[in-house]
C-alpha cells in the first residue's frame, strides 16, 4: 500500500516545474563557489576540501531549506485545491502511508539534488584543474547532508500540511535556515532541525564539525524524523479536513 | 478608493503584515545581536556606517524570498478562487493589476520606513557618538524602497501570469541566490546585470579591513545615480510589460 502511495505521488509531480528547478538551482552555487575559489586561490590551500567549502557554503546555509520548502508546498498545494484533501483522506489507504508517500517523493528529489550537487562539485573541480579525485570524506559529507536534509524535508512537509498556504512555509524555511546557521555555530546546533543539514554537509569548515559527535548527530536526525512523522500522522488522523 | 479597500478586505487574515513584521524583527534582532558582540571602540565612531552596510546585505538575503511570498499571497487569492473571470467583467482589467500594486507599495513603504528606523534606534540604544549621517540614511531608505518596489512589480507580474505559484517562488529564491552572490563578487558585473544585485549597488558606504591591525574602517562612496536611473527605467519597463501581458492574459 505504501508503494502505491509513493507511486501516486510520483505521478503527481511528473512533468512539473520541480524537476527544472532541481537541475537549474544547484548550478548557481556551483558556478559562484568555483568563482569564489578561483578568486581566493592564494588563501585556499586545501584543494578539493577548499572547493567543497566554497560550493556548499551558500547551498546548505541559505538555499537548501527554501528549495525543499517549495517542493513540499507544491505537493500539499495539489491536495488543498479542488477539495482534493477530502478525496485523499477518504481513499482506502492508511493515513500514515499518505504522509510517508509524500515524504518518500520529497526524499527522492532530495537524494537526486544532493548527488547533482556532488557531481557539479566533481566537474567544477576538474575544470579548475584539481588533481586526482575528491577525498572520500566529501562523499560522506554528502550522505550526512542527505540525512540532515531528510529532517528538513519532514519538517517542511509537516508545516506545509498544517499551513494551507504556498508561500508562508517557504518564508518560514528562509528564517529557519538563517537561524539554523546561527545555531550550527553554537554548541546547540545538533538539537536544531534546520542546522542538521549544515552540520552534515560540513559547510565552510576545513575540520569536521561532527568529529566525535557523529552518533549524537545520527540519533538527533532519527529522533526528529520519527517525531515529525508521528506528529504529521497524528494530525492527519485527528484533525478535521476543513478544506 | 473603494477598490483599494476591497483589496484590503480580500487579504484580511492572509497575514501579509506578519511576513513583513517577521522580516523586520529578524533584521532588528540580527543587528542588535551583532552590535552587542562588538566593543564600543570598534563601533563608536562608525556605528551608523556599520548598519548602513550590514542591513542591505540582510535585505539581499531575505527580501527577494519574502517579497515573492507576499506577492504570491496577494495574487494567489484570484488564481485559487478562479475569480479573475468574474473580476474582469466587473472592473477594468488594469485596475486589478494597479490596486494589487498599490497595496503592495503601501506595505513596502511602511516596511522600508520601519527598517530605516532601526538604524537611529540601535545607534541611540548603544550610545554611538558618531553624528547622524542623514544623507546616507536617506539614500539607504530610497535604495531599499526602490529596489524592493522593482522586485515587487516583477514578482506580482509573474504571480498573476503563472498558473501556479511554483515558478514565481523559485524565481524569488533564485533572486536570493543572485543577490547574495553579488556581494561576494565585486569584480564581476553580476550586481549590475540582475535586479536583486541592486541592494548592493545602492549602498553608499564601503569598508576596508586591515589584516595586520584587525580593524575595519568604513568610508562613504558616491551613490551611483546614473546606474540607478537605468535600473529604475528597467523597473518601468517591467511594469509596462507585466501590465501588458496581464491585460492580454486569457482568464
Amino acid at each position: 500500500m505504501l508503494f502505491a502511495c509513493i507511486k501516486s505521488e510520483q505521478i503527481k509531480i511528473r512533468r512539473s516545474f520541480i524537476w527544472t528547478a532541481f537541475v537549474l538551482t544547484p548550478l548557481i552555487p556551483a558556478l559562484m563557489g568555483t568563482q569564489n575559489y578561483l578568486n581566493n586561490i592564494e588563501l585556499l590551500k586545501s584543494e578539493w576540501f577548499s572547493l567543497w567549502t566554497q560550493e556548499t557554503l551558500f547551498y546548505s546555509n541559505f538555499f537548501f531549506a527554501p528549495l525543499i520548502a517549495i517542493y513540499c508546498s507544491y505537493l500539499w498545494r495539489m491536495e488543498n485545491q479542488n477539495k482534493n484533501r477530502h478525496m485523499l483522506l477518504t481513499q482506502p489507504v492508511p493515513v500514515r502511508n499518505i504522509f510517508l508517500g509524500k515524504l518518500a517523493a520529497i526524499l527522492k528529489i532530495t537524494f537526486f539534488t544532493q548527488f547533482w550537487v556532488y557531481l557539479l562539485y566533481l566537474i567544477s573541480g576538474k575544470l579548475v584543474s584539481l588533481s586526482g579525485m575528491p577525498p572520500a570524506q566529501t562523499f560522506v559529507y554528502t550522505i550526512r547532508g542527505l540525512l540532515g536534509g531528510a529532517v528538513i524535508a519532514a519538517l517542511q512537509l509537516l508545516i506545509s500540511m498544517m499551513i494551507r498556504s504556498f508561500a508562508v512555509p517557504i518564508a518560514i524555511a528562509v528564517v529557519g535556515s538563517i537561524s539554523g546557521l546561527l545555531a550550527a555555530n553554537s554548541k546547540y546546533g545538533i538539537y536544531y532541525p534546520y542546522s542538521l543539514m549544515m552540520l552534515g554537509m560540513n559547510a565552510n569548515k576545513s575540520e569536521d564539525m561532527l568529529s566525535g559527535s557523529s552518533l549524537p548527530f545520527f540519533l538527533s536526525c532519527l529522533f526528529y524524523l520519527v517525531l515529525l512523522c508521528s506528529i504529521a500522522v497524528f494530525l492527519l488522523k485527528h484533525q478535521d479536513v476543513n478544506a | 478608493m473603494r477598490l483599494f479597500m476591497t483589496e484590503f478586505r480580500k487579504i484580511r487574515r492572509r497575514h501579509i503584515g506578519l511576513l513583513y513584521v517577521g522580516a523586520w524583527l529578524f533584521t532588528f534582532l540580527w543587528m542588535a545581536w551583532a552590535m552587542s558582540t562588538m566593543s564600543l571602540e570598534e563601533i563608536d565612531s562608525q556605528g551608523y556606517y556599520y548598519l548602513l552596510l550590514s542591513i542591505p546585505l540582510i535585505n539581499a538575503i531575505i527580501l527577494p524570498t519574502i517579497l515573492a511570498c507576499v506577492e504570491s499571497r496577494i495574487c494567489d487569492i484570484e488564481l485559487k478562487g478562479n475569480t479573475l473571470k468574474l473580476l474582469c467583467t466587473m472592473q477594468p482589467r488594469h485596475s486589478i493589476y494597479h490596486i494589487k500594486l498599490a497595496v503592495s507599495t503601501l506595505y513596502l513603504l511602511i516596511f522600508s520606513l520601519a527598517e530605516t528606523a532601526i538604524i537611529p534606534l540601535l545607534c541611540h540604544y548603544y550610545q554611538i557618538s558618531q553624528p547622524i549621517p542623514i544623507k546616507h540614511i536617506a539614500i539607504f531608505w530610497f535604495s531599499t524602497y526602490a529596489v524592493s518596489l522593482v522586485l515587487v512589480i516583477l514578482q506580482q507580474s509573474l504571480s498573476l501570469l503563472s498558473e501556479n505559484q511554483l515558478f514565481p517562488l523559485f524565481f524569488g529564491v533564485g533572486g536570493t541566490f543572485v543577490g547574495l552572490f553579488s556581494w561576494f563578487f565585486p569584480n564581476l558585473p553580476i550586481r549590475y546585470m540582475l535586479p536583486w544585485g541592486y541592494y548592493c549597488v545602492g549602498v553608499s558606504v564601503n569598508m576596508i579591513y586591515d589584516e595586520t591591525t584587525r580593524t575595519t574602517t568604513y568610508y562613504t562612496i558616491p551613490f551611483p545615480k546614473e546606474i540607478f536611473c537605468l535600473f529604475l527605467i528597467f523597473g518601468i519597463l517591467i511594469y509596462l510589460i507585466g501590465k501588458d501581458r496581464f491585460m492580454k492574459k486569457e482568464v
